[in-house]
């Protein structure tokens, strides 16, 4: 029996194409008798017969290569295994799931199925896919309300140089004063109310502390006091605007809070209650908090924290007296103002939450 | 089927469809076919339409935009794209110039086909990729053969325009089949003269390529997926220039990372075209610069080996993008 392989047609191609065979399959053919016609990139030769004999035909049709056996001439004899031209590298039809090699191989170091893999339901599955899988702590989404508090802070984190300053006040006397104040206007007047209004007052002293950074070493000065306080009531935190707090009085602050707290825990905030601050204030009222940072929202220059109210002893004049005082923190961009001006404008506030009198004028 | 017969079939297609059309070449004519078989059975089917014409590519241009000038259609195969050079004052200063010059826009449906690239150790001078100088031409389209794209739409859509085109084929690309679909790990998306090819949506990463280089553009994208985990859009346009990215705006605004790669030698080229297109449309979306893959400023060789280096290969696509 003869082999009869593709020759070596030309230097350029590393594949042809087999078009057609001249004589059919299991034929009687002689020597130099036209058998199959193959088709290179430039031409389609004819290919002769290389002896006499029965033509076993092992490739039909399509992809073949110099050198490949495409049939036999000789006695009939059997062929095992049709030879399967070449797969193409681009097949069509759709394949369930792609592993990629890293993959594959956390697979296999952790041994982990495939049904389980599959279950991902992705159609390409990375390394941190199958690390997910063996890893067996859950993964959780956080809510929505706590998403968008995560991209505030780091852009303001990326954005805004911060510096922090706080000052001790002393409320003792001020504590007296709130109730007066909240049976006298029937709302709730406590610090963070006495808080926001001498926040608000400032403006006219402090203004950049109101403004906002547009880069370049400018920046833009507000029109209004429009205090920003933060209201969490165990449904994520928001920050509700108390817009014009320098020109209202201090009830129709307090009751403004008031409202918010009760929006916060039963309803839900309208756009336009949480927009157009220009200065913030937290609120950490929680028994124990000594104090706290607070983060400059973007576009804003300064934030204040107020801690929660502490017993203090202090020397008095005979012997030891209890105080009570709190902590009010200041976070402010750098870019803007200094340390002076945080602590001048600290010390303005103090003095309005320490000296009671100034409230009742 | 591949390249060569869907090229071969859309001419015949085309010539049946419009008695206007008419086919011009060396050794076009039947039983030889052409050099890479793409005019077989033209001639003997469409007679004196379909004419073998002397060695003059300057000549054989000159009379197709003549032909188109007068009002019917003509396609022009030049043998080897790098004799285009030779048709290059016919096609710059003649066909372009002709649908402006005569006090209203004339239109000039001419089509001039140019088998182009390398990887078959034709050469120096018959192996180039010349799109480069083609472009920016005033009046005159440049186009690319792809898997992806029907060639008789290709061919009506640059009659229908009335600007001259020429019309690159890669001679690898012949022997490759017409893809649609997907291939299992990618799906092909035809969208306004645009293939779209990619494992998954909004990938970071996007490959801009001429249809010549598909082959080793999927060959390099699967590697880079299923080995180092990058997912790749590639993009290939059928019309190079002027290119026009409106249809494929959604994914180039979610890519982080542009590339483009085409068989030109570096230098003046299509690519730095599209990085100069593309930079005004993403700029400041970008992480990087778009990278831009090509043959090195060479000489392309004859020997395998040296070839080799001398094209783009899948490696180097996939390197460049892992970069």
């Amino acid at each position: 029996m003869t082999e009869f392989r593709i020759p070596k047609l030309n230097n350029n191609d590393d594949s042809y194409i087999l078009v057609e065979w001249l004589a059919a399959d299991g034929q009687e053919v002689k020597q130099g008798d036209p058998l199959v016609v193959i088709e290179t990139s430039k031409t389609a030769e004819e290919l002769e017969s290389p002896a006499d004999g029965t033509l076993v035909i092992r490739v039909h049709s399509g992809d073949c290569a110099p050198g490949e056996l495409i049939g036999a001439i000789g006695a009939a004899v059997e062929v095992a295994e049709p030879v399967i031209p070449e797969v193409p590298p681009l097949t069509s039809g759709e394949i369930d799931v792609v592993i990629t090699r890293p993959a594959q191989a956390l697979i296999e170091h952790h041994g982990i199925s495939l049904d389980r893999v599959r279950a991902l339901g992705r159609k390409v599955i990375r390394a941190e896919d199958v690390a997910a899988l063996a890893d067996p702590r859950e993964v959780i989404t956080l809510p929505r309300a706590q998403r968008q508090a995560a991209d505030v802070v780091v852009l303001s984190h990326q954005t805004i140089p911060a510096a922090f300053t706080a000052v001790k006040a002393d409320v003792t006397d001020t504590a007296k004063l709130t109730r007066d104040l909240s049976k006298h206007a029937r709302t709730l007047i406590g610090l963070s109310e006495l808080l926001v209004k001498a926040v608000a007052d400032q403006r006219a002293e402090f203004p950049h502390l109101f403004a906002s950074w547009l880069g370049d070493g400018r920046i833009r000065l507000a029109e209004g006091s429009h205090v920003g306080v933060t209201i969490d009531v165990g449904k994520g935190l928001f920050v509700p605007v108390v817009r014009d707090a320098d020109v209202r009085p201090l009830d129709a602050v307090a009751r403004e809070l008031m409202d918010y707290r009760m929006t916060a825990l039963r309803g839900s905030f309208r756009e336009r209650d949480l927009e157009g601050a220009n200065i913030a204030v937290t609120l950490h009222g929680e028994a124990g908090v000594e104090f706290a940072i607070p983060i400059v929202y973007p576009g804003h220059v300064a934030a204040l924290s107020l801690a929660s109210t502490q017993q203090e002893v202090q020397r008095g004049d005979e012997g030891f007296i209890v105080r009570q005082t709190v902590r009010i923190g200041l976070a402010f961009d750098h870019r803007v103002v200094n340390g002076r001006d945080a602590a001048l404008f600290l010390g303005a506030v103090k003095r309005l939450l320490e000296e009671p009198r100034r409230w009742l004028e | 089927m591949r390249v060569a017969e869907h090229l071969n079939r859309s001419l015949h297609a085309l010539m049946e469809s419009d008695p206007s059309v008419h086919l011009l070449g060396e050794d076009v004519s039947d039983p030889y076919g052409g050099a890479f078989k793409i005019t077989k059975g033209l001639s003997d089917r469409f007679g004196p339409r379909v004419m073998s014409t002397p060695l003059s590519e300057g000549g054989i241009v000159g009379v197709g935009a003549g032909l188109a000038l007068a009002g019917d259609r003509a396609i022009v195969e030049i043998m080897f794209g790098d004799f285009a050079t030779l048709a290059f004052d016919q096609l710059v200063n003649f066909a372009a110039k002709s649908t402006t010059m005569y006090g209203r826009r004339v239109d000039v449906p001419l089509i001039v086909r140019l088998p182009t690239g390398g990887r078959r150790g034709y050469g120096p001078t018959h192996s180039q990729s010349l799109q480069k100088h083609f472009i920016g031409v005033p009046g005159l389209s440049v186009y690319e053969m792809s898997p992806f794209h029907d060639a008789e739409r290709l061919f009506g859509e640059i009659f229908a325009s009335g600007t001259p085109a020429v019309f690159f084929e890669d001679k690898v690309l012949y022997t490759k089949p017409m893809l649609s679909g997907g291939d299992g790990l990618h799906t092909f998306e035809l969208r306004d003269g645009w293939a779209v090819i990619r494992a998954e949506e909004d990938t970071e990463h996007v490959l801009l390529a001429p249809g010549g280089l598909t082959d080793r553009a999927v060959a390099a994208l699967r590697d880079l997926l299923l080995e180092d985990e990058i997912a790749c859009t590639l993009l290939v346009p059928a019309r190079l220039h002027p290119l026009d990215v409106t249809p494929v705006a959604d994914v180039l605004a979610a890519a982080r990372r542009v590339h483009v790669a085409e068989d030109g030698t570096a230098g003046g080229t299509w690519g730095a075209e599209v990085a100069r297109v593309l930079h005004e449309r993403l700029w400041g979306r970008l992480t990087a610069p778009i990278t831009h893959i090509s043959a090195p400023d060479s000489i392309i060789p004859t020997a395998a080996h040296l070839e080799a280096r001398c094209t783009v290969q899948p490696a180097d696509i996939r390197r460049a993008i892992n970069k």
